[in-house]
Protein backbone atom coordinates (compact mmCIF):
# COMPACT_ATOMS: atom_id res chain seq x y z
CA UNK A 1 0.00 0.00 0.00
CA UNK A 2 2.79 2.34 0.95
CA UNK A 3 4.69 1.59 -2.26
CA UNK A 4 1.54 2.21 -4.21
CA UNK A 5 1.10 5.59 -2.53
CA UNK A 6 4.77 6.53 -2.92
CA UNK A 7 4.75 5.76 -6.61
CA UNK A 8 2.34 8.66 -7.21
CA UNK A 9 2.70 10.97 -4.23
CA UNK A 10 6.38 11.01 -3.28
CA UNK A 11 6.79 14.76 -3.48
CA UNK A 12 10.21 14.59 -1.83
CA UNK A 13 11.65 12.70 -4.79
CA UNK A 14 9.91 14.92 -7.33
CA UNK A 15 10.89 18.18 -5.65
CA UNK A 16 14.11 18.82 -7.64
CA UNK A 17 12.13 18.57 -10.86
CA UNK A 18 9.47 21.08 -9.88
CA UNK A 19 11.27 23.92 -11.69
CA UNK A 20 11.56 22.08 -14.99
CA UNK A 21 7.94 20.91 -14.70
CA UNK A 22 6.77 24.49 -14.17
CA UNK A 23 8.83 25.62 -17.15
CA UNK A 24 7.30 22.78 -19.16
CA UNK A 25 3.81 23.84 -18.19
CA UNK A 26 4.55 27.38 -19.28
CA UNK A 27 5.41 25.93 -22.71
CA UNK A 28 2.12 23.97 -22.64
CA UNK A 29 0.15 27.14 -21.90
CA UNK A 30 1.90 29.08 -24.66
CA UNK A 31 1.21 26.36 -27.22
CA UNK A 32 -2.43 26.09 -26.09
CA UNK A 33 -3.07 29.80 -26.59
CA UNK A 34 -1.13 30.07 -29.86
CA UNK A 35 -2.93 27.02 -31.27
CA UNK A 36 -6.27 28.41 -30.05
CA UNK A 37 -5.61 31.72 -31.82
CA UNK A 38 -4.88 29.85 -35.05
CA UNK A 39 -7.92 27.58 -34.84
CA UNK A 40 -10.30 30.41 -33.90
CA UNK A 41 -9.22 32.46 -36.92
CA UNK A 42 -8.87 29.59 -39.40
CA UNK A 43 -12.07 27.94 -38.15
CA UNK A 44 -14.03 31.12 -38.75
CA UNK A 45 -12.68 31.38 -42.28
CA UNK A 46 -13.57 27.73 -42.94
CA UNK A 47 -17.10 28.12 -41.53
CA UNK A 48 -17.78 31.18 -43.67
CA UNK A 49 -16.31 29.38 -46.70
CA UNK A 50 -18.62 26.43 -46.04
CA UNK A 51 -21.61 28.78 -46.11
CA UNK A 52 -20.37 30.82 -49.08
CA UNK A 53 -23.00 31.53 -51.73
CA UNK A 54 -23.38 33.94 -54.61
CA UNK A 55 -26.58 35.32 -56.10
CA UNK A 56 -28.16 32.99 -58.68
CA UNK A 57 -28.04 35.78 -61.26
CA UNK A 58 -24.22 35.91 -61.15
CA UNK A 59 -22.21 34.47 -64.05
CA UNK A 60 -21.60 30.72 -64.16
CA UNK A 61 -17.93 31.14 -63.25
CA UNK A 62 -18.85 32.86 -59.98
CA UNK A 63 -21.31 30.13 -59.07
CA UNK A 64 -18.82 27.37 -59.86
CA UNK A 65 -16.20 29.29 -57.87
CA UNK A 66 -18.53 29.44 -54.86
CA UNK A 67 -19.11 25.72 -55.09
CA UNK A 68 -15.34 25.10 -55.17
CA UNK A 69 -14.86 27.29 -52.10
CA UNK A 70 -17.47 25.25 -50.23
CA UNK A 71 -15.98 21.95 -51.41
CA UNK A 72 -12.53 23.06 -50.26
CA UNK A 73 -13.79 23.92 -46.78
CA UNK A 74 -15.75 20.66 -46.47
CA UNK A 75 -12.74 18.61 -47.57
CA UNK A 76 -10.47 20.36 -45.08
CA UNK A 77 -12.94 19.89 -42.23
CA UNK A 78 -13.60 16.22 -42.97
CA UNK A 79 -9.92 15.34 -43.40
CA UNK A 80 -8.67 17.03 -40.24
CA UNK A 81 -11.55 15.79 -38.13
CA UNK A 82 -10.97 12.29 -39.44
CA UNK A 83 -7.28 11.79 -38.71
CA UNK A 84 -5.54 11.72 -35.31
CA UNK A 85 -3.88 14.97 -34.24
CA UNK A 86 -0.82 12.94 -33.28
CA UNK A 87 -0.48 11.65 -36.83
CA UNK A 88 -0.65 15.20 -38.22
CA UNK A 89 2.01 16.39 -35.78
CA UNK A 90 4.28 13.45 -36.60
CA UNK A 91 3.84 13.95 -40.34
CA UNK A 92 4.71 17.66 -40.08
CA UNK A 93 7.62 16.97 -37.73
CA UNK A 94 9.02 14.28 -39.98
CA UNK A 95 8.64 16.06 -43.30
CA UNK A 96 8.98 19.80 -42.84
CA UNK A 97 12.78 19.95 -42.45
CA UNK A 98 13.13 18.21 -45.81
CA UNK A 99 10.69 20.35 -47.76
CA UNK A 100 12.25 22.90 -50.12
CA UNK A 101 9.93 25.62 -48.82
CA UNK A 102 11.79 28.54 -47.20
CA UNK A 103 9.77 29.24 -44.05
CA UNK A 104 8.34 25.76 -43.58
CA UNK A 105 11.69 23.94 -43.51
CA UNK A 106 12.97 26.22 -40.75
CA UNK A 107 10.03 25.71 -38.37
CA UNK A 108 11.03 24.55 -34.90
CA UNK A 109 9.30 21.66 -33.08
CA UNK A 110 7.65 24.23 -30.86
CA UNK A 111 6.24 26.09 -33.88
CA UNK A 112 5.18 22.87 -35.57
CA UNK A 113 3.44 21.94 -32.32
CA UNK A 114 1.13 24.92 -32.12
CA UNK A 115 0.60 25.20 -35.87
CA UNK A 116 -0.28 21.50 -36.12
CA UNK A 117 -2.74 21.63 -33.25
CA UNK A 118 -4.24 24.86 -34.57
CA UNK A 119 -4.69 23.36 -38.02
CA UNK A 120 -6.39 20.23 -36.62
CA UNK A 121 -8.64 22.04 -34.16
CA UNK A 122 -9.68 24.57 -36.82
CA UNK A 123 -11.75 21.75 -38.32
CA UNK A 124 -13.69 21.23 -35.07
CA UNK A 125 -14.01 24.95 -34.40
CA UNK A 126 -15.27 25.53 -37.96
CA UNK A 127 -18.16 23.17 -37.28
CA UNK A 128 -18.95 24.96 -34.03
CA UNK A 129 -19.04 28.30 -35.84
CA UNK A 130 -21.16 26.77 -38.57
CA UNK A 131 -23.72 25.54 -36.05
CA UNK A 132 -23.79 29.08 -34.66
CA UNK A 133 -24.25 30.62 -38.11
CA UNK A 134 -27.08 28.19 -38.88
CA UNK A 135 -28.78 28.95 -35.55
CA UNK A 136 -29.25 32.62 -36.44
CA UNK A 137 -32.75 33.17 -37.76
CA UNK A 138 -33.03 33.56 -41.55
CA UNK A 139 -35.05 36.69 -40.95
CA UNK A 140 -31.89 38.42 -39.73
CA UNK A 141 -30.19 37.91 -43.07
CA UNK A 142 -33.36 38.85 -44.94
CA UNK A 143 -33.71 42.08 -42.96
CA UNK A 144 -30.07 42.93 -43.63
CA UNK A 145 -30.34 42.15 -47.35
CA UNK A 146 -33.61 44.10 -47.65
CA UNK A 147 -31.70 47.16 -46.45
CA UNK A 148 -29.26 46.77 -49.33
CA UNK A 149 -26.43 44.98 -47.53
CA UNK A 150 -24.40 42.53 -49.59
CA UNK A 151 -24.29 38.90 -48.51
CA UNK A 152 -20.85 39.49 -47.02
CA UNK A 153 -21.98 42.53 -45.05
CA UNK A 154 -25.02 40.66 -43.70
CA UNK A 155 -22.75 37.82 -42.60
CA UNK A 156 -20.11 40.07 -41.03
CA UNK A 157 -22.29 42.74 -39.44
CA UNK A 158 -25.41 40.81 -38.48
CA UNK A 159 -25.03 37.02 -38.48
CA UNK A 160 -21.50 36.42 -37.16
CA UNK A 161 -21.75 38.62 -34.04
CA UNK A 162 -24.87 36.71 -32.97
CA UNK A 163 -23.44 33.34 -33.99
CA UNK A 164 -20.16 33.76 -32.10
CA UNK A 165 -21.96 34.87 -28.96
CA UNK A 166 -24.12 31.78 -29.04
CA UNK A 167 -21.25 29.34 -29.52
CA UNK A 168 -18.95 30.69 -26.82
CA UNK A 169 -19.66 27.68 -24.53
CA UNK A 170 -18.82 25.02 -27.16
CA UNK A 171 -15.78 27.07 -28.25
CA UNK A 172 -14.62 27.05 -24.65
CA UNK A 173 -15.21 23.32 -24.55
CA UNK A 174 -12.99 22.85 -27.59
CA UNK A 175 -10.33 25.04 -26.00
CA UNK A 176 -10.24 22.74 -22.97
CA UNK A 177 -9.92 19.72 -25.25
CA UNK A 178 -7.19 21.48 -27.21
CA UNK A 179 -5.21 22.39 -24.12
CA UNK A 180 -5.15 18.74 -23.09
CA UNK A 181 -4.06 17.65 -26.57
CA UNK A 182 -1.02 19.91 -26.21
CA UNK A 183 0.42 16.86 -24.40
CA UNK A 184 0.84 15.32 -27.88
CA UNK A 185 3.67 17.71 -28.73
CA UNK A 186 5.88 15.89 -26.22
CA UNK A 187 6.13 13.16 -28.86
CA UNK A 188 7.78 15.54 -31.34
CA UNK A 189 10.28 16.48 -28.62
CA UNK A 190 8.82 19.77 -27.53
CA UNK A 191 9.65 20.19 -23.84
CA UNK A 192 6.12 20.71 -22.58
CA UNK A 193 5.02 19.59 -19.13
CA UNK A 194 4.41 15.99 -20.22
CA UNK A 195 7.85 15.82 -21.82
CA UNK A 196 9.46 17.10 -18.62
CA UNK A 197 7.38 14.79 -16.44
CA UNK A 198 8.41 11.76 -18.45
CA UNK A 199 12.05 12.82 -18.29
CA UNK A 200 11.82 13.12 -14.49
CA UNK A 201 10.01 9.82 -14.21
CA UNK A 202 12.67 8.08 -16.29
CA UNK A 203 15.37 9.30 -13.89
CA UNK A 204 13.58 8.57 -10.61
CA UNK A 205 11.45 5.56 -11.58
CA UNK A 206 8.70 7.38 -9.73
CA UNK A 207 5.47 8.67 -11.26
CA UNK A 208 4.99 11.63 -8.93
CA UNK A 209 6.26 13.99 -11.65
CA UNK A 210 3.36 12.79 -13.81
CA UNK A 211 0.97 13.46 -10.92
CA UNK A 212 2.36 16.98 -10.68
CA UNK A 213 1.88 17.46 -14.42
CA UNK A 214 -1.73 16.38 -13.93
CA UNK A 215 -2.17 18.85 -11.08
CA UNK A 216 -0.77 21.63 -13.25
CA UNK A 217 -3.32 20.70 -15.89
CA UNK A 218 -6.19 20.67 -13.44
CA UNK A 219 -5.11 24.05 -12.12
CA UNK A 220 -5.60 25.32 -15.65
CA UNK A 221 -8.61 23.36 -16.95
CA UNK A 222 -10.80 23.48 -13.83
CA UNK A 223 -11.07 27.31 -13.85
CA UNK A 224 -11.81 27.07 -17.58
CA UNK A 225 -14.61 24.61 -16.80
CA UNK A 226 -16.03 27.04 -14.27
CA UNK A 227 -15.96 29.83 -16.83
CA UNK A 228 -17.70 27.46 -19.22
CA UNK A 229 -20.45 26.66 -16.70
CA UNK A 230 -20.87 30.35 -16.02
CA UNK A 231 -21.18 31.06 -19.76
CA UNK A 232 -23.84 28.37 -20.08
CA UNK A 233 -25.94 29.63 -17.16
CA UNK A 234 -25.66 33.16 -18.45
CA UNK A 235 -26.87 32.02 -21.86
CA UNK A 236 -29.76 30.12 -20.24
CA UNK A 237 -30.75 33.12 -18.22
CA UNK A 238 -30.71 35.22 -21.34
CA UNK A 239 -32.80 32.87 -23.45
CA UNK A 240 -35.29 31.47 -20.93
CA UNK A 241 -38.14 33.66 -19.93
CA UNK A 242 -40.20 33.54 -16.78
CA UNK A 243 -39.49 33.41 -13.11
CA UNK A 244 -38.84 29.71 -12.75
CA UNK A 245 -35.11 29.09 -12.91
CA UNK A 246 -33.56 25.71 -12.28
CA UNK B 1 -44.52 55.80 -65.11
CA UNK B 2 -45.19 53.20 -62.45
CA UNK B 3 -43.03 53.05 -59.33
CA UNK B 4 -43.03 49.28 -59.25
CA UNK B 5 -44.21 46.76 -61.80
CA UNK B 6 -44.27 42.97 -61.87
CA UNK B 7 -44.97 41.01 -65.05
CA UNK B 8 -45.95 37.37 -65.19
CA UNK B 9 -44.34 36.29 -61.92
CA UNK B 10 -44.15 32.53 -61.49
CA UNK B 11 -42.69 30.89 -58.39
CA UNK B 12 -42.53 27.17 -57.78
CA UNK B 13 -41.28 25.14 -54.85
CA UNK B 14 -40.73 21.69 -56.29
CA UNK B 15 -44.08 20.49 -57.60
CA UNK B 16 -45.90 23.26 -55.80
CA UNK B 17 -46.64 26.41 -57.81
CA UNK B 18 -47.15 29.33 -55.40
CA UNK B 19 -47.36 32.10 -57.97
CA UNK B 20 -48.79 31.38 -61.37
CA UNK B 21 -48.24 34.42 -63.54
CA UNK B 22 -48.96 37.46 -61.42
CA UNK B 23 -48.96 40.99 -62.85
CA UNK B 24 -48.92 43.96 -60.53
CA UNK B 25 -48.59 47.68 -61.16
CA UNK B 26 -47.96 50.15 -58.36
CA UNK B 27 -48.13 53.82 -59.28
CA UNK B 28 -45.95 56.35 -57.53
CA UNK B 29 -47.57 57.48 -54.26
CA UNK B 30 -50.10 54.69 -54.40
CA UNK B 31 -50.94 52.35 -51.52
CA UNK B 32 -51.67 48.88 -52.85
CA UNK B 33 -53.08 46.39 -50.36
CA UNK B 34 -52.89 42.67 -51.04
CA UNK B 35 -55.35 40.39 -49.26
CA UNK B 36 -56.19 36.74 -49.54
CA UNK B 37 -56.34 33.48 -47.58
CA UNK B 38 -53.14 32.10 -46.11
CA UNK B 39 -51.18 30.18 -48.69
CA UNK B 40 -52.55 32.31 -51.51
CA UNK B 41 -49.05 33.51 -52.42
CA UNK B 42 -49.36 37.12 -51.29
CA UNK B 43 -46.22 37.06 -49.12
CA UNK B 44 -44.31 35.25 -51.84
CA UNK B 45 -45.41 37.92 -54.30
CA UNK B 46 -44.10 40.62 -51.98
CA UNK B 47 -40.81 38.78 -51.44
CA UNK B 48 -40.37 38.38 -55.18
CA UNK B 49 -40.58 42.15 -55.60
CA UNK B 50 -37.24 42.73 -53.82
CA UNK B 51 -35.87 39.32 -54.77
CA UNK B 52 -35.78 37.83 -51.29
CA UNK B 53 -37.37 35.07 -53.33
CA UNK B 54 -36.20 34.79 -56.91
CA UNK B 55 -39.15 34.22 -59.24
CA UNK B 56 -38.77 31.34 -61.69
CA UNK B 57 -40.35 33.38 -64.45
CA UNK B 58 -41.42 36.96 -64.93
CA UNK B 59 -39.85 40.36 -64.47
CA UNK B 60 -39.88 43.06 -61.81
CA UNK B 61 -39.23 46.72 -62.57
CA UNK B 62 -38.42 49.38 -60.03
CA UNK B 63 -39.12 52.57 -61.94
CA UNK B 64 -37.23 52.04 -65.21
CA UNK B 65 -34.79 49.51 -63.85
CA UNK B 66 -35.33 45.79 -64.03
CA UNK B 67 -34.24 44.07 -60.81
CA UNK B 68 -34.70 40.64 -62.39
CA UNK B 69 -32.27 41.47 -65.22
CA UNK B 70 -29.32 39.04 -65.44
CA UNK B 71 -26.67 41.48 -64.16
CA UNK B 72 -28.92 43.81 -62.18
CA UNK B 73 -27.25 45.50 -59.18
CA UNK B 74 -29.66 43.82 -56.79
CA UNK B 75 -28.10 45.12 -53.55
CA UNK B 76 -28.19 48.70 -54.76
CA UNK B 77 -31.78 48.33 -55.98
CA UNK B 78 -32.93 46.83 -52.67
CA UNK B 79 -31.82 50.06 -51.00
CA UNK B 80 -34.65 51.74 -52.87
CA UNK B 81 -37.22 49.28 -51.48
CA UNK B 82 -37.77 49.21 -47.74
CA UNK B 83 -39.26 46.08 -46.26
CA UNK B 84 -41.01 45.42 -42.96
CA UNK B 85 -41.52 41.84 -41.80
CA UNK B 86 -44.19 40.04 -39.82
CA UNK B 87 -41.59 38.93 -37.26
CA UNK B 88 -39.88 42.39 -37.04
CA UNK B 89 -36.38 40.93 -37.55
CA UNK B 90 -34.69 43.69 -35.60
CA UNK B 91 -30.99 43.16 -34.94
CA UNK B 92 -30.98 41.98 -31.31
CA UNK B 93 -27.47 43.12 -30.39
CA UNK B 94 -28.13 46.71 -31.43
CA UNK B 95 -30.24 49.36 -29.77
CA UNK B 96 -33.28 50.83 -31.50
CA UNK B 97 -31.04 53.69 -32.63
CA UNK B 98 -28.32 51.26 -33.75
CA UNK B 99 -30.85 49.33 -35.81
CA UNK B 100 -31.95 52.46 -37.64
CA UNK B 101 -28.43 53.87 -38.14
CA UNK B 102 -26.72 50.71 -39.33
CA UNK B 103 -27.64 50.55 -43.01
CA UNK B 104 -27.16 54.26 -43.78
CA UNK B 105 -23.67 54.12 -42.23
CA UNK B 106 -22.51 50.74 -43.53
CA UNK B 107 -24.28 50.56 -46.88
CA UNK B 108 -24.49 54.17 -47.90
CA UNK B 109 -21.39 55.44 -46.11
CA UNK B 110 -23.30 58.22 -44.36
CA UNK B 111 -21.31 59.98 -41.59
CA UNK B 112 -22.24 58.64 -38.15
CA UNK B 113 -23.34 61.98 -36.74
CA UNK B 114 -25.68 62.76 -39.62
CA UNK B 115 -27.04 59.24 -39.56
CA UNK B 116 -27.64 59.49 -35.82
CA UNK B 117 -29.63 62.70 -36.17
CA UNK B 118 -31.66 61.22 -38.96
CA UNK B 119 -32.31 58.03 -36.99
CA UNK B 120 -33.46 60.04 -33.96
CA UNK B 121 -35.81 62.01 -36.22
CA UNK B 122 -37.26 58.81 -37.61
CA UNK B 123 -37.68 57.27 -34.17
CA UNK B 124 -39.49 60.40 -33.07
CA UNK B 125 -41.70 60.13 -36.12
CA UNK B 126 -42.77 56.61 -35.14
CA UNK B 127 -43.30 57.78 -31.56
CA UNK B 128 -40.25 56.13 -30.01
CA UNK B 129 -37.86 59.00 -29.34
CA UNK B 130 -37.55 57.87 -25.72
CA UNK B 131 -36.68 54.28 -26.66
CA UNK B 132 -33.63 55.07 -28.82
CA UNK B 133 -31.17 53.40 -26.44
CA UNK B 134 -33.24 50.30 -25.65
CA UNK B 135 -32.44 46.92 -27.13
CA UNK B 136 -35.24 45.16 -29.06
CA UNK B 137 -35.72 42.55 -26.32
CA UNK B 138 -36.92 45.33 -24.00
CA UNK B 139 -39.48 46.70 -26.45
CA UNK B 140 -43.04 45.51 -27.01
CA UNK B 141 -43.95 43.95 -30.33
CA UNK B 142 -45.64 47.13 -31.48
CA UNK B 143 -42.60 49.19 -30.55
CA UNK B 144 -40.27 46.75 -32.28
CA UNK B 145 -42.35 46.92 -35.43
CA UNK B 146 -42.25 50.71 -35.42
CA UNK B 147 -38.46 50.60 -35.03
CA UNK B 148 -38.41 48.23 -38.00
CA UNK B 149 -40.40 50.76 -40.04
CA UNK B 150 -37.98 53.53 -39.03
CA UNK B 151 -35.06 51.27 -39.98
CA UNK B 152 -36.48 50.74 -43.47
CA UNK B 153 -37.26 54.44 -43.89
CA UNK B 154 -33.68 55.38 -42.97
CA UNK B 155 -32.56 54.32 -46.46
CA UNK B 156 -35.01 56.80 -48.07
CA UNK B 157 -36.72 54.11 -50.14
CA UNK B 158 -38.91 54.85 -53.15
CA UNK B 159 -41.23 52.01 -52.18
CA UNK B 160 -42.10 50.35 -48.88
CA UNK B 161 -43.12 46.69 -48.70
CA UNK B 162 -45.11 45.53 -45.67
CA UNK B 163 -45.43 41.79 -45.10
CA UNK B 164 -48.32 41.15 -42.67
CA UNK B 165 -46.66 43.53 -40.24
CA UNK B 166 -49.43 43.44 -37.63
CA UNK B 167 -50.14 39.70 -37.68
CA UNK B 168 -47.73 38.91 -34.83
CA UNK B 169 -48.96 41.74 -32.62
CA UNK B 170 -51.38 41.81 -29.72
CA UNK B 171 -54.61 43.56 -30.78
CA UNK B 172 -54.01 46.66 -28.66
CA UNK B 173 -50.59 47.20 -30.28
CA UNK B 174 -51.86 46.98 -33.85
CA UNK B 175 -53.31 50.48 -33.81
CA UNK B 176 -49.97 52.24 -33.22
CA UNK B 177 -48.30 50.43 -36.10
CA UNK B 178 -51.22 51.05 -38.47
CA UNK B 179 -51.17 54.69 -37.37
CA UNK B 180 -47.55 55.03 -38.45
CA UNK B 181 -48.34 53.38 -41.79
CA UNK B 182 -51.32 55.66 -42.28
CA UNK B 183 -49.13 58.74 -41.76
CA UNK B 184 -46.59 57.36 -44.21
CA UNK B 185 -49.31 56.87 -46.80
CA UNK B 186 -50.61 60.38 -46.25
CA UNK B 187 -47.06 61.65 -46.72
CA UNK B 188 -47.13 60.21 -50.24
CA UNK B 189 -45.07 57.05 -49.74
CA UNK B 190 -45.55 54.34 -52.33
CA UNK B 191 -46.55 51.21 -50.44
CA UNK B 192 -47.37 47.57 -51.07
CA UNK B 193 -49.14 46.18 -48.02
CA UNK B 194 -49.87 42.50 -47.56
CA UNK B 195 -52.40 42.53 -44.77
CA UNK B 196 -55.35 41.01 -42.98
CA UNK B 197 -56.50 44.43 -41.76
CA UNK B 198 -59.55 45.05 -43.94
CA UNK B 199 -60.25 48.36 -42.22
CA UNK B 200 -56.79 49.63 -43.12
CA UNK B 201 -57.17 48.39 -46.69
CA UNK B 202 -60.48 50.21 -47.05
CA UNK B 203 -59.49 53.48 -45.46
CA UNK B 204 -55.85 53.88 -46.51
CA UNK B 205 -55.52 51.69 -49.60
CA UNK B 206 -55.81 53.24 -53.06
CA UNK B 207 -55.98 49.88 -54.75
CA UNK B 208 -56.89 46.44 -53.47
CA UNK B 209 -55.69 43.12 -54.81
CA UNK B 210 -57.36 39.86 -53.81
CA UNK B 211 -55.21 36.78 -54.35
CA UNK B 212 -56.08 33.11 -54.16
CA UNK B 213 -54.09 30.03 -55.17
CA UNK B 214 -51.17 32.02 -56.56
CA UNK B 215 -53.16 34.29 -58.81
CA UNK B 216 -54.89 37.65 -58.63
CA UNK B 217 -58.60 36.91 -58.59
CA UNK B 218 -59.96 40.42 -58.37
CA UNK B 219 -58.61 43.94 -57.98
CA UNK B 220 -59.81 47.50 -57.98
CA UNK B 221 -60.87 50.30 -55.67
CA UNK B 222 -60.85 48.91 -52.11
CA UNK B 223 -64.40 50.11 -51.44
CA UNK B 224 -65.68 48.30 -54.53
CA UNK B 225 -63.82 45.06 -53.93
CA UNK B 226 -64.67 44.95 -50.24
CA UNK B 227 -68.20 46.32 -50.62
CA UNK B 228 -69.34 44.52 -53.73
CA UNK B 229 -66.96 41.72 -54.68
CA UNK B 230 -67.72 40.33 -58.11
CA UNK B 231 -65.87 37.04 -57.92
CA UNK B 232 -67.32 34.15 -56.00
CA UNK B 233 -63.96 33.36 -54.34
CA UNK B 234 -63.61 36.94 -53.13
CA UNK B 235 -67.11 36.84 -51.71
CA UNK B 236 -66.42 33.58 -49.92
CA UNK B 237 -63.15 34.92 -48.42
CA UNK B 238 -64.66 38.22 -47.34
CA UNK B 239 -67.68 36.53 -45.75
CA UNK B 240 -65.24 34.66 -43.55
CA UNK B 241 -63.08 37.60 -42.46
CA UNK B 242 -65.48 40.55 -42.27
Amino acid sequence: MREFFNQFFDFGTARPYLGSLAKGFWVTIQIAFLAEAICLALGLVLAVMRRFRVEPNRPLAARVGARLVRALAITYINVFRGVPALLVLLAMFASFPFLPIPVVQDLTEYQIGFIGLGVVYAAYVAEVYRAGIDSVDRGQTEAARSLGMSGGQAMRLIVLPQAVRRVLPPLMNDFIALSKDVALVSVISVNDVVFEARAAQAQTFNATSLTIAGLFYLGFTLPLTWVLDWLITREERRTTRGIITP
Amino acid sequence: MSALRAEGLVKRYGQNTVLCGVDLVVESGQVVCVIGPSGSGKSTLLRCLNLLERPDEGRVFLGDDEITAPRAPVDAMRQRMGMVFQSFNLFPLKTALGNVMLAPVKVRGMPRQASREKALDLLARVGLADKADEHPARLSGGQQQRVAIARALAMDPDVMLFDEVTSALDPELVKDVLGVMRELAQGGMTMVVVTHEMGFAREVGDHLVFMDEGAIVEQGDPRDVLGAPRQERTQRFLSKVL
